[in-house]
């Protein structure tokens, strides 16, 4: 239980810590808050030879209004996140969703670029990036370039992120006024990993529905965008059925593949129901 | 690589191994056995201290990170043998069983005090603590405990 022995970088600059990765290509890894990967070090399931600390590195810290959307520097803490009010008054689904990332002590030392980047299938960060169609900024020692959250998540702690970019950057677009919010996970206690979860943004122009820990990256349930109140309860039941009618439910130790879509459907039916006042 | 931070107020440099945990670093290097070590994986708790304010769990990062950081451990809630208010009132609960968990638990709390963000009401409270794991499944005399101090 003790992480395997490796460098220890620790860059006071984003174009340093760029130029490591470089340099080193494979062999180094990033390291923001450590709460997933000191972990897995620990258990030795990864053993990079370098890693690259970015924790010194304050210009990735920030949390901006930019016109229509807000700005997240990827080594913001989560706690810094949940706590602060711009976020409280524009993003109360991630405000909400961030109160179930871990525990008080992961969440100080976590990062909102960290989860996203370690792309867990649970996790609540990506899962609420996905549904709100935020756009994320990767930085490399020669260039930058900006891919949206739904592409960049590739699988099961997998990402389209290169061993010589960082994710710097990300953003989330305005909901418009008037926005409704929902969100709702089911774990074995509070703080553990999801074994579903789903986000629901309701605005004028229409429903972003997403589902969490369900499958290996989260869904936009896009069968779901147009559903309308006349079915009533019975209505979205079908509909729920439907779009979850492809998909292939993770099977692993907290739930059963069968029992995740049991959960997904509850998760999706009550959300829509509690949504659109049925 | 090099490493100066300060513990419980006093002043500590030490050249230290990269891969060095700080649990490890405070428990073998220190000599403070306050701060127990369970899970090494961040699952239990019991390794929470206090860094520059915030809580945390000292298994999931190395003692080279707190270059220049303030730290604290449950050794210095005490003054002597006069109990901080939250450990007296653990005390006065009997808010411990094995008691390997404990330090764990009251620099979760202690931290949270500090800052105003320690809940009043039972959920709020298993909600702070749910990073914590008791194996005793001595929780109900925690809460009491917390929920005994003035607010």
């Amino acid at each position: 239980m003790k992480p395997p022995s490796f460098r220890l970088t620790r860059p006071s600059s984003l174009d340093e810590a760029l130029r490591i990765l470089a340099e080193e290509g494979d062999e180094a890894r990033v390291i923001a808050g450590g709460q997933s990967l000191i972990p897995l070090l620990n258990l030795r399931l990864a053993s990079p030879a370098i890693l690259v600390d970015i924790n010194r590195i304050a210009e990735l810290a920030y949390i901006r209004l930019d016109g229509r959307c807000i700005r997240i520097g990827a080594l913001t803490r989560q706690s810094a996140v949940l706590a602060d009010p711009l976020i409280a008054a524009h993003l109360p689904l991630l405000s909400a969703a961030l109160s179930h990332v871990g525990h008080v002590q992961t969440r100080s030392r976590g990062t909102i670029g960290g989860s996203i980047a370690h792309a867990d299938p649970s996790a609540e960060i990506a899962l609420i990036a996905i549904t709100l169609d935020a756009r994320l900024t990767l930085k490399r020692s020669d260039g930058q370039r900006e891919v949206a959250a739904r592409d960049f998540l590739l699988g099961a702690l997998t990402t389209d992120c290169a061993a010589n970019e960082i994710l710097t950057e990300i953003a989330f677009p305005l909901p418009p006024a008037g926005s409704i919010f929902h969100f709702h996970e089911l774990a074995r206690r509070h703080g553990d990993f999801a074994m579903a979860s789903v986000a629901i943004q309701q605005s004028d122009s229409g429903l972003l529905i997403g589902l969490g820990a369900v499958q290996e990256t989260p869904r936009v349930c896009a069968g779901l965008q147009k559903i309308a109140s006349t079915g009533g309860r019975l209505g979205i039941r079908d509909a729920v059925a439907a779009e979850l009618a492809d998909a292939a439910p993770l099977s692993d130790i907290h739930a059963s593949s069968d029992y995740r879509r049991q959960l997904a459907s509850v998760l999706l039916e009550d959300a829509l129901a509690k949504v659109l006042r049925i | 690589m090099k490493l100066t931070c300060r513990v419980n107020g006093s002043q500590i440099e030490r050249d230290v191994e990269d891969r060095l945990l700080l649990s490890d670093f405070l428990r073998h290097e220190l000599n403070l056995t306050g701060t127990h070590v369970g899970c090494e994986m961040g699952a239990c708790g019991a390794c929470t201290v206090i860094l520059d304010g915030e809580p945390i769990r000292s298994c999931l990062i190395f003692a080279a990170q707190v270059d220049g950081a303030t730290i604290e451990t449950v050794e210095s809630l005490s003054d002597g043998s006069a109990l901080s208010p939250l450990q007296q009132a653990f005390h006065d609960h009997g808010a411990l069983q094995c008691g390997y968990c404990t330090p764990g638990f009251l620099m979760t709390l202690e931290a949270l005090h500090r800052k105003g963000q320690l809940p009043r009401d039972e959920t709020g409270l298993r909600e702070a603590i749910s990073g914590n794991i008791c194996r005793c499944t001595g929780y109900q005399s925690i809460i009491d405990a917390v929920l005994s101090l003035p607010a």
